[in-house]
């Protein structure tokens, strides 16, 4: 289990606590953060877009195929991650997220 | 039909102008064998149908989207037949990968966002301006209109041509009634069109012109691994991109409206709340996802939902059947604005291979709505609904005769 900050669009701060098993796109949207997670988990829709506090950066890098994916998000940025691709069976204890705008 | 109702019977046109209460007949079954359906591009009366599974539970279609290895997306009918192959949606690993990965550095968010998105509004604003005729066919004078003017746009071809776009998307998704040799002839001029336009933009560059920023030169540029597509893959892509995006919005947009007229207490919600669109397209998008079901081929014998499916038969993925599977959706049949697990919905797929045109549809969507809102105090039925019955690919409306009372 991971204790996760969590801002959501209307900028209110959330604590979760995440038990392994799924991805944090599944956690997030199934409690209704807003994301979508249109190709449940293949990294190539961007529907599950948050950003991650600097720090973490080095810890969880996007490798090549979501990294294609972000570069084409309108709101994209340096600490952009797709939360499919962030697998809750690691230790995340501490992670400072919010969540992204939505594409449309 | 009686009590006895067989996965063979989905095909009856009574069955496709409301298919959901025969899903519901089905999905407390073990899976059955033996639809006998045309997937797109596919000519009835011309190419022979295999028999197939009929999955309609939503964990059955979900663990066989997700299992893209035994599930296999190429569709050797298709590949016989003498429509063009679509690209990404009948591909598997590795050639999936490789289209996929150019599809969408040059299908991005960004472009349909920022490149499309304000044009869309504007030109969405001026339909509505120039309505003369309050009372009109919304499918035959809006809907067909709004999704082909787009994708013209979108992949860069004159935009007077989308009427063009309309009927082929129509014609190659077995959705109307065409005759075989219609369909052939539609899937012939479709092809000839796009190697025409395509070809003229690979000898623009030859001959050194700048070639505009649009989907189509984006295809041709983009490079995967230090390789560009073939100028057919080009071809091909925008084949798909037209039969996927100028035929099922249509029906996206009549069913949203459909349900703004059937439910005016809706309509009145989003008047004073605009932020409540996305979640009304969501709930539409599940509830009356236009998309009933698309196919794979196993490759290997696999057991799923109480049945062991053989290598080599196929099974026909019915996403709009899980939308509405009551283990999933409380209420299924219910219109429910922000209910809870919306994002679960399956109408764009699941998956690698999950519609990459959602964006636009989406898009569209958002644009078409805001426009009502912006022009239309009142929306009034002048007759009756009738829905269409050509096919089982799309649930949608074929006539939707309508009164916009405007501001």
């Amino acid at each position: 289990m991971s204790r996760i900050n969590v801002i959501d669009r209307d900028g209110k701060k959330h604590q979760l606590k995440l038990e392994a098993g799924t991805s944090l796109m599944e956690a997030l949207r199934d409690q209704n953060f807003g994301v979508d997670g249109t190709c449940g988990g293949a990294a190539c829709c961007g529907s599950c877009h948050i950003f991650i506090e600097e720090s973490w950066l080095q810890k969880l890098p996007a490798d090549e195929i979501e990294a294609m994916t972000i570069e084409g998000l309108v709101h994209a940025e340096a600490n952009s991650r797709l939360s499919c691709q962030i697998d809750l069976n690691q230790d995340l204890e501490g992670l400072k997220i919010s969540i992204a705008p939505p594409e449309i | 039909m009686n009590s006895e109702f067989t996965a063979k019977q989905l095909l009856s046109p009574e069955v496709i102008v409301n298919p959901y209460p025969y899903y519901d007949k089905l999905r407390d079954k073990k899976p059955q064998f033996g639809l006998m359906d045309f997937p797109p591009g596919t000519i009835p009366g011309a190419d022979q149908p295999h028999p197939a599974w009929a999955l309609m539970r939503y964990q059955d279609v979900t663990a066989a989207a997700r299992n893209n290895e035994v599930f296999s997306s190429r569709d050797p009918m298709q590949e016989a037949s003498t429509a063009p192959t679509l690209m990404l949606v009948n591909h598997d690993k590795p050639e999936h990968t490789r289209l996929r990965v150019i599809a969408q550095k040059a299908f991005t968010p960004k472009r349909v966002i920022e490149d499309v998105a304000p044009w869309a509004e504007k030109t969405i604003a001026e339909m509505f301006q120039r309505l003369s005729d309050v009372n009109l066919d919304f499918m035959d004078s809006f809907a067909v209109e709004i999704p082909a003017r787009f994708m013209t746009r979108l992949i860069g071809t004159p935009e007077k041509d989308w009427q063009l776009l309309r009927n082929w998307g129509n014609a190659f998704m077995v959705t109307s009634d065409y005759t075989a040799a219609e369909r052939k002839a539609s899937n012939e001029a479709l092809a000839a069109y796009y190697m025409a336009q395509v070809n003229q933009c690979y000898q623009d560059l030859a001959a050194g012109k700048t070639l505009p920023d649009n989907l189509m030169t984006a295809l041709m540029r983009t490079e995967y691994e230090g390789e560009t597509l073939t100028q057919e893959e080009v071809v091909r892509f925008c084949i798909t991109l037209v039969v996927a995006g100028a035929e099922t919005t249509v029906y996206f947009l009549g069913n949203l409206l459909v349900t703004l007229i059937e439910q005016p207490e809706l309509f009145k919600a989003l008047q004073e709340d605009r932020s409540l669109i996305r979640p009304f397209m969501d709930e539409s998008l599940r509830r009356d996802g236009p998309v009933q079901r698309l196919f794979r081929v196993c490759t290997q014998d696999i057991h799923l939902g109480g049945v062991d499916i053989k290598q080599g038969d196929w099974v026909a993925l019915f996403f709009a059947s899980a939308n509405r599977d009551p283990s999933v959706f409380e209420n299924p049949n219910e219109f429910i604005l922000n209910r809870k697990n919306i994002k679960q919905h399956l109408t764009f797929g699941h998956g690698v291979h999950h519609c990459m045109g959602s964006v636009v549809a989406r898009m569209e969507a958002d644009k078409f709505l805001n426009g009502i809102l912006d022009h239309v105090a009142e929306i009034q039925l002048t007759s009756e609904i009738k829905r269409q019955t050509g096919g089982l690919l799309n649930y949608g409306v074929e006539h939707l005769p309508v009164r916009f009372v405007l501001k």
